[in-house]
C-alpha cells in the first residue's frame, strides 16, 4: 500500500485507481456510519476520493494513508449532514439484550456478539449526527481528538464533551441499568 | 469504607476516559476504591469495557457495498482528469464474461448434436 501511495503522489493515476479499489469499502463503511444514509454515503465517498486525488501532493506521509482518507471522509460527511440537517428517530426493537460476558459459558455467545455489534451499530445510527460523528471517528476509527475537532470544525474540548455524551447515551441504550428506561435516543 | 465519590461521579468519569481498558490502571485511586466496593459500578465498568470493544470491532465489520460504487468513483476521477472513460465496470465485465461462456457452451453443444445427427 505504501508503494501505491508513493506512486499515486508521484502522479500515477493507475496507482490511485488501485488505492480506490482497495480502500473504498472501508471508506464507504465510515461514510455510512457518519451519515446513516446509503445515498449520502455514496456521495460522500465520491466527493472524498475526488478531494483526496486533488490534494495528494499535500499528503505528507507522516500519518497512515487510511487515517488521512478517513479525515477527508469525515470532513465531507460533516458538510453533507450539515446541509441536510436530517435527524432520524426510528424506533428500535424493544427487547432486552442479555449477553454472557464469558463466551465459554454460553453456547450462543458467538451469535450474541454479532447481535450486540448490530445493536451498537443501530444505537449509533440513532444518535444525533453531532454526537454520532465524534464517537464513530474516535471509538470506531481511532482518529485523534485534534483531527476530529479540525475536520468537524469544532474545538477539541467540544469534541471531548460530545464524545462523553455519545458514549453515555450508547451505554444507556445498549446496557440500561435497572430503573433506566430503554428509550429511543 | 467507601470513598467520597458517588456512583454518578464514577459513571461520569467512565464515559470520559480515553482508554478502552476503562478502569484498572486508568482510574484514579478514589475511583478504584469506590468501584472495588460498589457492585453497581463494577457492572458499569464491565459494560463500558464491552461497549468500547464492540465499538472498536465495528471498523472491521464489513458493510454491504454496491458493486457499482467503485466504478462511479473511478468515473468521477476520469471526469476530473478530462479523460474519455471507456471503463467497463467489474461487475459488468463479470456478467459479460458469464454470458460469453454460456454462449460458447451452447454453440459447442449445438455443433456436437449436429455432428452426431450427420453420423447417424
Amino acid at each position: 500500500m505504501d508503494d501505491l501511495v508513493q506512486w499515486a503522489v508521484a502522479g500515477e493515476r493507475d496507482a490511485f485507481d488501485e488505492i480506490v479499489r482497495r480502500t473504498h469499502r472501508d471508506a464507504y463503511g465510515l461514510a455510512l456510519r457518519l451519515t446513516s444514509d446509503e445515498e449520502d454515503a455514496r456521495d460522500v465517498v465520491q466527493d472524498a476520493y475526488l478531494r483526496a486525488y486533488r490534494s495528494l501532493d499535500r499528503f505528507r506521509g507522516d500519518a497512515r494513508f487510511s487515517t488521512w482518507l478517513y479525515r477527508i471522509v469525515a470532513n465531507c460527511a460533516a458538510t453533507t449532514t450539515g446541509k441536510r440537517r436530517r435527524h432520524r428517530h426510528d424506533e428500535l426493537p424493544d427487547e432486552a439484550l442479555m449477553v454472557d460476558a464469558r463466551p465459554e459459558n454460553d453456547p450462543a455467545a458467538q451469535a450474541a456478539v454479532g447481535d450486540l455489534r448490530q445493536q451498537v451499530d443501530d444505537a449509533i445510527r440513532e444518535l444525533p449526527p453531532r454526537l454520532r460523528s465524534v464517537v464513530v471517528l474516535r471509538d470506531v476509527y481511532d482518529l485523534p481528538h485534534d483531527a476530529i475537532a479540525e475536520e468537524l470544525g469544532i474545538s477539541v474540548s467540544a469534541a471531548k464533551v460530545r464524545l462523553h455524551r455519545a458514549r453515555r447515551r450508547l451505554r444507556e441504550r445498549v446496557f440500561p441499568l435497572p430503573g433506566e428506561a430503554r428509550h429511543a435516543i | 469504607m467507601r470513598s467520597d465519590l458517588s456512583c454518578d461521579d464514577v459513571l461520569h468519569a467512565l464515559s470520559g476516559t480515553d482508554d478502552e481498558r476503562v478502569g484498572g490502571e486508568v482510574m484514579d485511586e478514589a475511583s478504584r476504591t469506590h468501584v472495588g466496593q460498589c457492585l453497581r459500578c463494577q457492572a458499569e465498568v464491565a459494560n463500558h469495557r464491552r461497549l468500547r470493544r464492540v465499538l472498536r470491532s465495528l471498523a472491521d465489520s464489513p458493510v454491504p457495498v454496491d458493486p457499482t460504487l467503485e466504478h462511479e468513483i473511478l468515473l468521477t476521477l476520469d471526469e476530473f482528469d478530462g479523460r474519455q472513460s471507456r471503463r467497463v465496470p467489474g461487475y459488468a465485465a463479470a456478467t459479460l464474461g458469464g454470458l460469453a461462456a454460456a454462449a460458447g457452451v451452447i454453440a459447442l453443444a449445438t455443433r456436437q448434436r449436429r455432428g452426431a445427427r450427420l453420423v447417424g
